[in-house]
């Protein structure tokens, strides 16, 4: 059967025989796993064929102290606190040497009903160093008997109460739950000689216990869980007295080896149990039943904190890493191309300066050389082509790389010869670009004289 | 509860400053210097690639760029230091317009200009006289041998008919010493 093998919470019970039986969350209903033995099991998580996030387990109720206490508070968290310093009154022992959790009962006034289980911290390490050789470290530990509660729990409506009978292998689980609120819990030794001598045994505690919850047995209800061998014949038992008796379907269980068989023994009540913890973990109302000391919780939190910041701070660095890697990469690249062209100079690389001092003196004397006798030619084009009129009192020239620009101050009678002088030059070679960029009326005794500007620039041959 | 969230933000605050001062330091420490090297080396294989570039392309042009130098060489051949060969410029313009009925009216050495392979002297000349002495020297000047050039002129006329003062410079390219 192919199951999940990766979730966020399962819960896990080691039966009496050594093996194993681990109920998975999912998200359709859950189911359980059954391991041959505890090493197959520590072989499966080792193996990561299994991967879990958080263990929730449980501890049988008669390694348990359980008692029932009422105290002033408003709500269970409150209770809770109150418990460290309320216990120690009801107990003989320090209660350093304590762990206990608690859950609310009822609530009557200002006083608040809670239900204590209480356990050694040594027996609770015991427990827990057999989980850790199996390579579980549980973030929450219950009882067997909240864990039952809960199962049933699933179909109890408020204002009735409910009788809940779970038949296992040796023992039969009786539990009544009252206004959604876990009342009385017992258990039952099943002889091997069959039901029927116990069913008086049977009728007189459930009888016993609806006669303690004043409750009628017309008007509750009777939850049986046991196998479809011996259902029938328990709700035979009671067809008379209650009116409302439902049978309940058990767990079923699914071997994690091909090779091993689970219906040699009845797990009924182990996979009740670990089917229940996944419950009981969900329940608000059961947050404080937690029998893992609060220092454990502390430092297991404390431990995926630095976990997590480890990984975190590791993935940092190799981020950078790899960052810097890639650009020292690139740069040793660029530096080997450097490398590899600084190779192919060296050879050449007197030829060439040679030939680049050459070249470089060869354009300069070009440069030095061109346009020749260009200053020769605008004064013959000059004297050739100005009108009469034009009397040129300045001339400025200024070479370029390969032009040059002349600027000309000149006078002339009237402003219209000033302005036609450019018309003038137009035939000219050199000078036919010349423009005049201002003319100007000055006054003389006698007269007037125009004084203009002229500027144009030359392109040599 | 007020204090817890206020708690929880200043962890969360602490965590964020801490990253970000995290990320600054590994940045500046590790990746920055990497960076400007990078650049550093860019700029360096360009430059590479360009020097290579030129070196093929002159190998390429190597014997029509000799071929030309030797035809030109006896024109920058080289004269001495900076002063003698400014000596043999005077000297030469000074045999130009001496022949022409000019006035000289200063004389004045300019910085020379030191390209790569070579430099270029410049003279101002300051003259009077006749246009047409002008322009003799004018043609003497850019039909002589030497690679002499007039850079730019300032010419001014006059009162008297065709008295012109000219100021001029006069550029020539030489080798290096």
């Amino acid at each position: 059967m192919k199951y999940i093998n990766k979730t966020n919470c399962a819960s896990v019970k080691i039966t009496s025989s050594g093996s194993a039986i681990l109920s998975l969350k999912s998200t359709n209903i859950p189911y359980c796993l059954y391991f041959e033995n505890t090493d197959q099991l520590a072989d499966a998580i080792r193996k990561r064929q299994i991967r879990i996030k958080k263990w929730i387990i449980s501890v049988p109720d008669n390694l348990c102290i359980t008692k029932s206490i009422e105290l002033p508070a408003s709500d269970i968290a409150q209770a809770y606190k109150m418990l460290e310093f309320e216990l120690s009154s009801h107990l003989p022992l320090p209660i350093e040497e304590l762990v206990y959790g608690c859950m609310p009962v009822s609530k009557s006034g200002n006083l608040l009903k809670v239900s204590v289980h209480i356990l050694k911290v040594k027996t609770l390490e015991d427990i827990l160093a057999k989980f850790r050789s199996v390579g579980i470290r549980p973030s929450r530990v219950m009882v067997d008997s909240t864990a039952i509660q809960c199962w049933f729990k699933k179909d109890i409506k408020n204002d009735i109460t409910g009788i809940n009978l779970m038949f296992g292998k040796e023992n039969l689980f009786i539990s009544a739950a009252k206004n959604d609120s876990f009342q009385r819990y017992d258990e039952i030794l099943l002889q091997e000689g069959g039901l029927e001598s116990q069913r008086e045994q049977i009728t007189e505690e459930i009888n016993h216990l609806i006669t303690d919850l004043s409750a009628d047995k017309q008007l509750s209800v009777l939850r049986i869980a046991a196998g479809r061998d011996i259902q029938t014949e328990v709700k035979s038992w009671f067809e008379g007295d209650f009116r409302n008796i439902e049978c309940l379907e058990l767990p079923q269980l699914n071997s994690f080896a091909k090779d091993s068989d689970c219906t040699e023994n009845d797990f009924t009540f182990e996979s009740v149990i670990t089917q229940g913890l996944l419950k009981a973990a969900e329940d608000s109302a059961l947050i404080f039943l937690n029998l893992l000391p609060e220092k454990a919780l502390k430092k297991a939190e404390q431990k995926q904190l630095i976990t997590n910041a480890a990984v975190t701070v590791v993935l940092g660095i190799f981020v950078v890493f790899c960052l810097w890697l890639n650009f020292a990469v690139i740069n040793w690249r660029i530096q080997s191309a450097c490398q590899k062209i600084t190779k192919e100079i060296a050879p050449i690389k007197h030829i060439a300066a040679d030939v680049e001092s050459k070249r470089q003196r060869v354009k300069a004397i070009q440069t030095q050389l061109s346009n020749r006798e260009l200053i020769s030619r605008i004064f013959s084009q000059l004297y050739r082509y100005s009108p009469e009129q034009i009397s040129i009192s300045r001339m400025d020239y200024s070479s370029k790389a390969d032009s040059a620009s002349v600027n000309i101050k000149g006078q002339a009678d009237t402003l219209s010869n000033a302005f036609e002088y450019s018309d003038a030059m137009k035939d000219s070679e050199l000078l036919n670009n010349i423009q005049i960029i201002n003319a100007q009326q000055i006054p003389r005794p006698g007269g007037s004289i125009v004084e203009f500007k002229a500027q144009c620039n030359v392109r040599g041959s | 509860m007020g204090s817890k969230n206020s708690k929880k933000r200043e962890k969360l605050l602490a965590i964020v400053t801490a990253t970000i001062l995290a990320s600054l330091f590994l940045f500046t420490s590790f990746i920055e210097p990497q960076l400007k090297k990078q650049n550093a080396l860019s700029s360096r294989l360009s430059q590479l690639q360009l020097e290579l570039t030129r070196a093929r392309a002159n190998l390429l042009i190597k014997d029509r760029t000799e071929e030309a130098y030797n035809q030109i060489e006896p024109l920058i051949a080289s004269q001495g230091s900076q002063q003698q060969q400014i000596s043999n410029f005077t000297r030469l313009l000074d045999r130009i317009y001496s022949k022409l009925n000019v006035k000289i009216r200063s004389v004045k050495i300019l910085p020379a200009a030191n390209e790569s392979y070579y430099q270029k002297l410049s003279i101002r000349i300051e003259m009077t006289g006749f246009v047409k002495d002008f322009l003799k020297f004018i043609e003497a000047v850019e039909q002589h041998a030497d690679p002499i050039r007039i850079e730019q002129f300032d010419l001014t006329s006059q009162e008297t008919k065709d008295t012109i003062i000219v100021s001029m410079i006069i550029s020539k390219i030489v080798s290096e010493e």
